[in-house]
């Protein structure tokens, strides 16, 4: 764990809820919010604002407030951040109706997660090539079946996790995705079977 | 005989039946504790859930179960998923199990194909107290858990009650599940033995023996194995091993002394699995006390048994059942096991005969195949000591209760509903009320089970409003409990939402209605089938319809079988009408990725269309059970369509695209399993995740023998756009503008540096406008005029001092922001002389020189003419200028510009256009657009 977080919480929410639940997130939601959330497909959508509604459950908890009174800042790549509370870092994942919230009190860290529901990627060798560490691709291409997929989730899950607690692009993250620097922790997550994660923890 | 009334009752117990049972005696018991009359068991009802706490205290002191310490506190809460019962009794749930009963076996094992085994009471306490000496000798510790994959004979009983008379948690499945199921059960609970049969039997084409061991080598927390059986042994375990009737040898020594050690009354006691259709199953913990007394309730006044009575319940180890039946042990009772196959319509009515059974459960699929093959039990076998039959499972149909008066008898045919969540029954039987037909007779007593929401058809959300003892304890690995409120809590905080459709009738009894909530799982997203039945009902072609799930090795796909009012009319334009009402009127996640029209869906005995077999089938699965089917020749058909389907489909060479955004189209569509895709639709907006952009590119890139940045996508998230970045595949890769503040060039040490500069140097003025010497608008004049490095710095000082809220900016000489209420993103540059009103700009916004933003066009009213307009008061609008826009030198900004928008010099915009335009003109209009240049 990096010096000066005192610990990173995670939160779990499944984004299946019926209309009621999805009113009441709704109903949290600040206008910019709800209108990112409304150009999304109707799944995408009602995805969308169970998550962010979710995130500002989570983070009024941490903050004392209420849900609807945070306010977001934006980084450069989109990254959100709390306008007016210091200390709290926070990063989010969805896939496919689950998410995950990473929110660590911490001053001056960032955290980056990123969830993915496992499945055979057959592209996976070329991804990996075009896209990770050598030796992470090389040990990816000796695996085979399910240990290939959850190899190269892991690192997927890695490399997006930091990045996303670096507050990096999509465009603009290092290729190969590096294998974070010692003040960097990168931690895979258990989720289960069918869901793997990582959670990144450092100082930018 | 005469049509009966839709609502006459099919039976109904005579009156000396009623009063003489255990209900009506803890009536009678209710009625002298508190001085209140019960006329019926609505009454009661009425009472135990008004006074939900008295019910249960009375309860408890009725049943006579043993108990140590008060149970004054009885419910520490009335919110259902805080609330914590008999927090101050302790118990023995095996000891409560094996107390006094009528003379006679306790427990029949029966068997297929030798004879039946016959265990007293004493005898069953005897060996479990033996074994449980044994365990404790093997060092198995309360709050330890256990895992058991075992058939339903009378060791596994014994090993599990010994188990549970240790203190220790059990897990139970049946040796017909898999490895992998297995272990995706069993390993979130690390558990530190494992009970098993070891001996085949037939339950699975892997043997037992082979499966038990991959089991044991992916349990890493195991300590010691028990076989139930006399089973091989498994060689190289390199952990304890032991059989349970060596166990019960070396501990009968010690077994009179076994002191029955007392827990709490919400100690874990069973783990019971629900499979959900994300993440691995869900391991529900429940207690001790809640598990025993609901169980006693439901056995004692709902089920009407007691000493004398025989339980003969059809079910497994994997099932809740299981557990249910056996707590009927607690109540003097003697249950009837059975752990051979059904070989026939006969074959579980046989043993009910045999073994002279009073109440005997099963499920409707198995009374349909009576029904079917003309099987009349009560023409056939000596059924006279049977004085009920229970029904759990799925839902009877209304004419399965015919059937059953007909061929069973005058007897209560009891659908049971509940679930593994609750360990027990929301809605159950009553010896004193009579039985509708394909319903339920009562709701269980002190549970205020209710349909919520019902519609015009009185079907609700199945939802219990008031805490209950059996309500599980949280999940195992859920410490926060999480996962527990987002399963049961979230929709309707502090009252469990069971996922049941119900319906109650005026009269208190109710009527199931199957799940109500989805089952397939496509790509993650849970898809509900009822909402595809129900956009597809107003298509008149189709007469039916069935939605699948099928395994590919890209993830799952959804698959719709459909049988046609005129057989043979799918054709392809039907199919494109069938997605494109699904993606209309439900979401696109719900069009299928193939429809196939099928003669006929499968349907299982009971009249129940089966998903199951129709998922078996596409997904080239052996169908396990063909004979629980009425039609089982669908199955073959349904194979053969699809893969004729298959072929059809593999056998046609990819058709070489006109173009490619017709390869892009195709590519995405399948990935996305939607279509019809725009060429505008935005990826990311329709569930593309970053991982799945990665793989479109690379899909592309292989089949056009071209190279893309992989993250191509995330630039031009179109069609559109990567049809133009295919043909110039530069653009994908530089198509972003490099903002001119690049803040990111600037260590973050120095970014401080410049930010607290610039407070300080803005600091005088700020302090005069705090102390109201100048305004806003004339600080920011004054400021405006300051020259230079130092003018840049005062005024991005100024503004992130007084603006509602201002990230890094640059604000250029003779720039003015008039509205105190404007927003700033970061990294924005606005040029020399600007006047900038109510905005809120995103972050890295171009702004150059001469430019205005308004607040709005109608700054001003316009609508009296006699009045000058000067006079007429306006309305400020706040303009919203997205991210990464950049507006032109002299242009007049009116209306919101969206995101990466660039805006020509000199233009008016008056309206709002969509991201990535180029706009030019006045008023403006879309000359171009970002994502096609080139």
């Amino acid at each position: 764990m990096v010096a000066g977080t005192t610990g990173v919480g995670l939160w779990q929410i499944a984004l299946d809820h019926d209309e009621r639940a999805l009113r009441a997130a709704w109903a949290i939601l600040s206008d910019d919010e709800r209108e990112r959330a409304a150009r999304g497909s109707r799944t995408v959508c009602r995805r969308r604002v169970l998550a962010r509604a979710g995130l500002r459950r989570v983070l009024a908890q941490h903050t004392r407030r209420a849900p609807q009174a945070l306010r977001f800042e934006y980084g450069i790549h989109g990254k959100p951040r709390l306008a007016d509370a210091d200390g709290v870092a926070f990063n989010l994942s969805t896939s496919g109706d689950r998410c995950l919230i990473a929110v660590a009190l911490a001053d001056g860290a960032e955290v980056g997660v990123d969830i993915e529901h496992l499945a055979p990627v057959p592209e996976a060798d070329r991804i990996a090539a075009r896209s990770f560490a050598r030796e992470d691709a090389a040990a990816i291409a000796g695996l085979d079946g399910p240990a290939k997929a959850r190899a190269f989730f892991a690192c997927w899950t890695r490399g997006e996790a930091y990045a996303k607690a670096r507050g990096l692009g999509l465009v603009d993250r290092p290729a190969p995705l590096s294998v974070p620097r010692d003040d960097w922790t990168v931690e895979p997550l258990d989720l289960g079977d069918d869901l793997i994660g990582a959670l990144a923890v450092g100082r930018p | 005989m005469t049509t009966p009334l839709a609502r006459s009752p099919i039976f109904a117990p005579d009156a000396s039946a009623a009063a003489g049972s255990q209900l009506a005696e803890f009536m009678r018991f209710c009625e002298q504790r508190t001085g209140r009359s019960f006329a019926g068991h609505r009454e009661l009802d009425e009472f135990a859930v008004a006074e939900l706490r008295e019910f249960w205290r009375l309860f408890v002191g009725w049943s006579g179960l043993e108990f140590e310490g008060s149970s004054e506190v009885v419910c520490t809460d009335d919110d259902c998923e805080r609330a914590v019962f008999f927090p101050d009794l302790r118990l023995s749930y095996a000891d409560n199990l094996l107390r006094a009963g009528a003379p006679g076996p306790a427990l029949t094992a029966c068997h297929a194909g030798r004879p039946a085994e016959h265990l007293t009471r004493e005898e069953l306490r005897a060996r479990v107290a033996a074994v449980a000496v044994s365990l404790t000798a093997l060092g198995l510790s309360p709050g330890e858990r256990v895992v058991a994959v075992v058939r339903n004979d009378a060791e596994a009983v014994v090993a599990a009650l010994a188990v549970l008379a240790v203190g220790a948690t059990l897990a139970t499945a049946a040796p017909d599940m898999g490895s992998l199921a297995l272990l995706s059960r069993f390993e979130q609970l690390e558990p530190t033995m494992l009970l098993a049969n070891l001996r085949d039997d037939g339950d699975s084409t892997v043997p037992l023996l082979e499966r038990m061991a991959e089991v044991v080598r992916g349990l890493p927390s195991l300590r010691h194995v028990i076989a139930t059986d006399d089973g091989p042994a498994p060689e190289g375990l390199g952990l304890g091993f032991s059989r349970l009737a060596d166990l019960a040898e070396q501990g009968s020594a010690g077994a009179a002394s076994f002191a029955w050690p007392r827990f709490e009354f919400n100690h874990p006691l069973f783990v019971m699995f629900s499979s959900g259709t994300t993440g691995p199953p869900k391991c529900i913990v429940h207690g001790a006390g809640g598990t025993l007394v609901e169980h006693v309730k439901e056995h004692r006044l709902h089920g009407d048994i007691g000493p004398g009575d025989t339980l003969f319940f059809q079910t497994s180890a994997a099932w809740m059942m299981w557990h249910w039946q056996l707590s009927a042990l607690a109540c003097g009772v003697r249950i009837v096991l059975y752990d051979g196959p059904v070989t026939g319509a006969d074959t579980l009515w046989r043993i009910a005969a045999g073994e002279r059974v009073t109440t005997f459960g099963t499920s409707p699929p198995y009374l349909q195949l009576c029904q079917d093959t003309g099987f009349s039990p009560r023409a056939e076998l000596d059924l006279g000591s049977l004085r009920a039959v229970q029904s759990t499972g799925s839902i009877l149909r209304d004419g399965q209760y015919d059937w059953f008066a007909e061929h069973v008898g005058a007897l209560p045919l009891q659908s049971i509903s509940g679930g593994t969540d609750i360990i027990g029954c929301f809605v159950l039987g009553s010896p004193v009320l009579p039985v509708f037909r394909g319903e339920s007779q009562c709701r269980s007593l002190g549970l205020d089970v209710q349909a919520l929401d019902p519609g015009d058809d009185g079907i609700g959300e199945l939802v219990c409003r008031n805490p209950f003892p059996s309500r599980p304890l949280g999940f195992h690995g859920d410490p926060q409990g999480t996962r527990f409120h987002e399963a049961y809590f979230s929709q309707n905080p502090g009252i469990w939402t069971h996922g049941d459709l119900i319906e109650i009738t005026p009269e208190g009894s109710a009527r199931m209605h199957g799940r109500s909530d989805g089952v397939m799982n496509i790509r993650g997203i849970r898809i509900g089938p009822a909402e595809i039945y129900r956009v597809l009902q107003g298509m008149p072609q189709l007469r039916e319809s069935m939605a699948i799930e099928k395994q590919t090795p890209e993830g799952s796909e959804l698959v719709l079988l459909t049988v046609m009012r005129d057989p043979g009319t799918l054709d392809g334009h039907l199919e494109i009408d069938i997605r494109r009402e699904l993606a209309q009127r439900a979401s696109r996640a719900h069009v299928p990725a193939r429809i196939v029209e099928v003669a006929e869906l499968p349907m299982t005995h009971s009249g129940k269309r089966s998903e199951r077999a129709a998922r078996d089938a596409i997904n080239d699965v052996p169908l396990a059970n063909l004979e629980a089917l009425r039609n089982p020749g669908s199955v073959d058909a349904i194979r053969r369509a699809f893969a004729g389907k298959g072929e059809a489909a593999g056998s046609q060479a990819t058709p070489a695209p006109s173009a490619e955004s017709d390869l892009i189209r195709e590519i995405w569509e399948r990935r996305l399993g939607l279509s019809p895709i725009g060429a505008d639709d935005n990826f990311f907006d329709l569930g593309g995740s970053s991982l799945l952009a990665v793989q479109v590119v690379d899909e592309i890139c292989r089949k056009l023998g071209i190279d893309l940045p992989l993250t191509a996508l995330f630039e031009v998230p179109t069609i559109a756009g990567m049809a133009a970045a295919v043909r110039e595949p530069a653009l994908a890769s530089k198509s972003r503008i490099e903002p001119i503040w690049a803040a990111r060039d600037h260590p973050r040490w120095k970014r401080r540096l410049i930010d607290r500069l610039g407070r300080l140097l803005a600091l005088p003025v700020v302090v005069m406008h705090r102390l109201h010497l100048i305004g806003f608008q004339g600080g920011g004049q004054l400021v405006s005029m300051v020259p230079g490095t130092l003018g840049l710095l005062v005024r991005r000082g100024w503004y992130r001092a007084t603006l509602e809220s201002c990230g890094e900016v640059s604000v250029g000489f003779g720039s003015l922001i008039i509205h105190p209420r404007a927003r700033l993103g970061d990294r924005c540059t606005i040029a020399a002389y600007c006047m900038i009103g109510w905005v809120d700009m995103g972050d890295d916004v171009m702004v150059a020189t001469h430019s205005v933003i308004l607040g709005g066009p109608r700054q001003h009213g316009f609508a009296d003419l006699d009045r000058p307009m000067r006079s007429q008061t306006g309305t400020d609008e706040r303009v919203t200028i997205g991210s990464d826009v950049w507006l032109g030198a002299g242009s007049i900004v009116m209306a919101n510009v969206a995101a990466h928008t660039i805006v020509a010099a000199g233009t008016t915009v008056t309206r709002t256009f969509a991201p990535y335009s180029v706009l030019g003109g006045a008023p403006a209009e879309v000359t171009g657009n970002r994502l096609s240049r080139g």
